[in-house]
């Protein structure tokens, strides 16, 4: 393509895609007409109001900035829980063989089984209210950080350890010193992967246990066959949950700095 | 575990000698964990039994939900209903299969046709795709065709993320290698580009099946006017937890089951060698 | 001089009854206090085991190993290992790798600091304190394995091939700094490698182990005088040198 040329680097080259896309939706949807195929520019004019009061047909008293707040407050709760237990919990695994084999077909099943399955059993045990959705995310997250921290420990490499014995290190200081630094980048992937499922949790936990907030937006917008808003919400969200995985990759950064060094040197 | 079927001295053991050693090492590994699963069984069972009569509903044992599961099949239904919602799933995933790896492989191959598209298919990696359901079920009803649309778009940008890192990195060394050679470009595709993609497309795969699982399960659990969601509205509001329950079960046991024969797949086609997969999900 | 280390009958098998494999059969040597020994042997004699076990990382299947007349039971702090693969802990700075083994020991954080840096100070890293062994060359971070190995003041320093895994230039750069530290410090040294240059050149005694099962073969003294490295050159071309040099490669080749 000569015209590449022009454009020089890959980025512009995504840039140039992006705004070729944008601009065939927006033509597509002005030409079609109807509220059922809405453009680019609808989606973010809808994304504004939904922020302000009157944005949501039929309930006034629904903000989108307060039900996103509202939704994402039970996912702090569940996912640091879910952090906190789950590295516990692989860490105890990763040091105790006994613990792994006794545990790991719950946790390699629930890892691998769909959890939104359980969602009607939790809204048995605890309603529709906060604690329903805290433990429905929660279930979410917590499985793949107890996988990835247990591999984290599982995979100490036997070379330091041996290294530690040279000094007469004590099992206690192989353990605070060794095993642990070395799992902590793949605690740092469960906690990425953790959050990318934990913000799947709210949006299944408020589609199913839609009382308040989001899921009765998404609910309001469906009802009016308003598919503008309903890709404003998903925009929201999405934006929210890129937001929150910056902040998990920033905090991989900083607990685990020398991951990033790349080789000063070229043997 | 090394191989039971050589020594170390190196003579080769006769068939029944090398079965029966995996059968001891298997139970070796294992006993702990069937005694596990079966103890938290019981503890179920006792647990559900020292109920009080009130509060009975809210834990019932494991008798009840297993005879729940036994009458969704036989009175609600939950075969037929299984099978409407695998059907769909399966189709929509094989479909984005058969699209997903030819388009992962043009761009892994080509720079420019991938910064053309991935933006949008980074873009939609990260979509919550869960929250666009309800729209699906506007735009294409409660049948065959939305079900297998929400499988094929949940699991197609996953194939097509990890088909491209596959075919993207094939490391220089090998390429140099060929044509140091006097290599043609399609002779270096075929025989080292692809075999190398292979393992990342399994994991692709793999992946892309848990996904699929987990759209289809949402979808069903969202429309409770038929299918699953038919049968555990039904169960929810006749205050049936081990109905419910029962019900969860056996998709969540579906689930693992589906995913384990992928990876079984996954085993026998391509080893995976590296550390970590290129996107877990 | 008297014997820092008695290697008497040392002995290590793996597997058990019918195919129970020799990887040492009964090995026996001393080491007297402040000489440097290398032990030397084509790969997979089991020398690297041998180390491990005067380390007291592993148990011997049969003999002991004295250290000033008392059997060892472990590592312990008269010992001090360096490894082939450096094995720097990555998510600490170099200061940090080196104060390893006095952390261990209980030694307060100030002191540690201190004694680190000065150790960091005598293998030639001053500057790079704070460097985190990723940024480093192969050569600069053995210099640190060996700093965290001196920094303990053991009384006998173990070297498994530490310069195996750097490129000639370095390795020869190395082994200077390696004889200028230890005429310094004049700790007992017992120095593993499948080098004969490096051998002759480091050493005041080398024993060469055969392989398969893993026997002292042959013990060879180093008839070269000392400071080597201010005439490296000469010594390399001198008669002594080349005449052990031929001793071993016929001893080798016929191992």
């Amino acid at each position: 393509m000569k015209g590449l040329k022009v454009f020089g680097n890959e980025n512009a080259l995504r840039i140039f895609s992006l705004m070729l896309g944008l601009g065939a939706w927006e033509i597509a949807s002005r030409m079609s007409n109807t509220p059922l195929v809405p453009g680019p520019q609808r989606v973010l004019t809808t994304l504004v109001r939904a922020f302000s009061t009157e944005g949501i047909p039929n309930d006034p008293t629904q903000a989108l900035g307060g039900a996103l707040l509202s939704a994402f407050v039970p996912m702090f709760v569940a996912y640091i829980l879910a952090t906190v237990t789950g590295i516990s919990l692989g860490i105890l695994m990763g040091i105790n063989r006994k613990m792994e084999r006794l545990l790991d077909p719950f946790i390699n099943a629930l890892y691998a089984a769909p959890i939104s399955a359980l969602v009607p059993v939790m809204i048995f045990w605890f309603g529709l209210g906060f604690t329903a959705r805290v433990v429905v995310i929660y279930l979410f997250a917590v499985f793949v950080i107890i996988v990835n921290t247990l591999q984290g420990v599982k995979h100490t490499p036997g070379d330091f350890v041996e290294l530690a014995r040279s000094f007469g290190a004590s099992r206690r200081y192989i353990i605070s010193h060794i095993v642990i630094p070395n799992a902590i980048p793949y605690i740092m992937v469960g906690l990425r992967l953790g959050i990318g499922r934990a913000v799947r949790g709210v949006v299944v936990s408020e589609l199913i246990i839609s009382v308040t907030g989001i899921g009765i937006i998404i609910s309001n917008y469906s009802a009016f066959f308003r598919i503008d808003g309903i890709l404003a919400v998903a925009v929201a969200i999405m934006i929210v949950g890129m937001l929150l995985t910056g902040l998990v990759v920033l905090l991989e950064n900083l607990l685990a700095p020398w991951k990033k060094k790349g080789t000063a040197f070229q043997e | 575990m090394e191989s039971p079927g050589i020594t170390l001295i190196g003579q080769r053991r006769s068939w029944d000698q090398t079965v029966g050693t995996w059968f001891k090492a298997f139970w070796h590994e294992n006993t702990l964990r069937f005694l596990a699963v079966g103890s938290a069984i019981v503890v179920w069972w006792a647990a559900s039994s020292m109920m009080p009569e009130h509060y009975a509903v809210f834990l019932p044992g494991p008798q009840r939900v297993f005879a729940a599961i036994v009458e969704a099949f036989q009175t609600e239904g939950l075969g037929e209903a299984l099978l409407g919602a695998l059907l769909p799933m399966l189709t929509g995933y094989f479909l984005a299969i058969a699209m997903g790896i030819p388009l992962g492989i043009i761009m892994g191959v080509s720079r420019k046709i991938e910064c053309f598209i991935d933006p949008y298919v980074n873009g939609l990696y990260v979509a919550p795709l869960t929250a666009l359901i309800p729209a699906m079920i506007f735009w294409f009803g409660v049948g065959f065709q939305m079900r297998a649309t929400v499988a094929f778009l949940f699991s197609v940008f996953f194939i097509i993320i990890n088909t491209l890192q596959g075919t993207k990195h094939t490391p220089n060394d090998f390429v140099e290698l060929a044509r140091s050679f006097g290599a043609s470009p399609f002779y270096i595709f075929r025989k080292i580009v692809i075999p190398y993609a292979i393992p990342y497309i399994m994991v692709g795969v793999r992946l892309a099946m848990g996904r699929a699982i987990v759209g289809i399960v949402i979808a069903e659990l969202l429309i409770s006017v038929t299918g699953i969601g038919e049968i555990i509205a039904t169960f929810s509001s006749a205050f049936r937890l081990d109905g419910v329950l029962g019900v969860a079960l056996v998709i969540m046991t579906g689930g693992i089951l589906l995913t384990g024969l992928v990876q079984w797949l996954e085993n026998l086609i391509a080893p995976w060698k590296k550390r970590e997969a290129a996107f877990e999900e | 001089m008297s014997t820092k280390v008695a290697v008497s009958n040392v002995s290590k098998t793996f597997g058990s009854n019918e195919s129970l494999v020799y990887a040492l059969k009964n090995i026996s040597f001393t080491v007297e206090e402040g000489s440097f020994v290398v032990i030397i042997g084509p790969s997979g004699c089991g020398k690297t085991s041998l180390l491990r076990i005067i380390d007291g990382l592993i148990p011997p299947n049969g003999g002991e190993v004295l250290i000033d007349g008392k059997p060892i039971s472990g590592p312990g702090p008269d010992r001090s290992i360096v490894f082939q693969n450096f094995r720097l802990l990555p998510w600490r700075k170099v200061l940090g790798n080196v104060e390893m083994g006095l952390e261990i020991s209980g030694t307060e954080k100030s002191q540690r600091r201190e004694r680190a840096k000065k150790v960091v100070d005598l293998v030639g890293l001053s500057g790079f304190e704070n460097h985190y062994p990723v940024e480093l060359s192969g050569g600069m971070q053995q210099r640190v394995g060996l700093a965290r190995a001196l920094v303990v003041n053991p009384a006998i320093l173990l070297m498994d091939e530490p310069f195996g895994s750097v490129d000639a230039q370095t390795r020869e750069q190395l082994q200077t700094e390696l004889l200028k530290l230890w005429s310094k410090t004049r700790k007992t040294v017992i120095f593993v490698t499948h080098d004969i240059d490096e051998a002759i050149y480091l050493g005041d005694k080398i024993i060469l182990i055969s392989s398969r099962p893993g026997m002292v073969h042959e013990t060879f003294t180093v008839d070269l005088p000392r400071p080597r490295w201010e005439r490296k050159a000469e010594i390399i071309e001198s008669t002594v040198f080349i005449n052990l040099k031929k001793k071993l490669w016929k001893a080798l080749g016929l191992l």
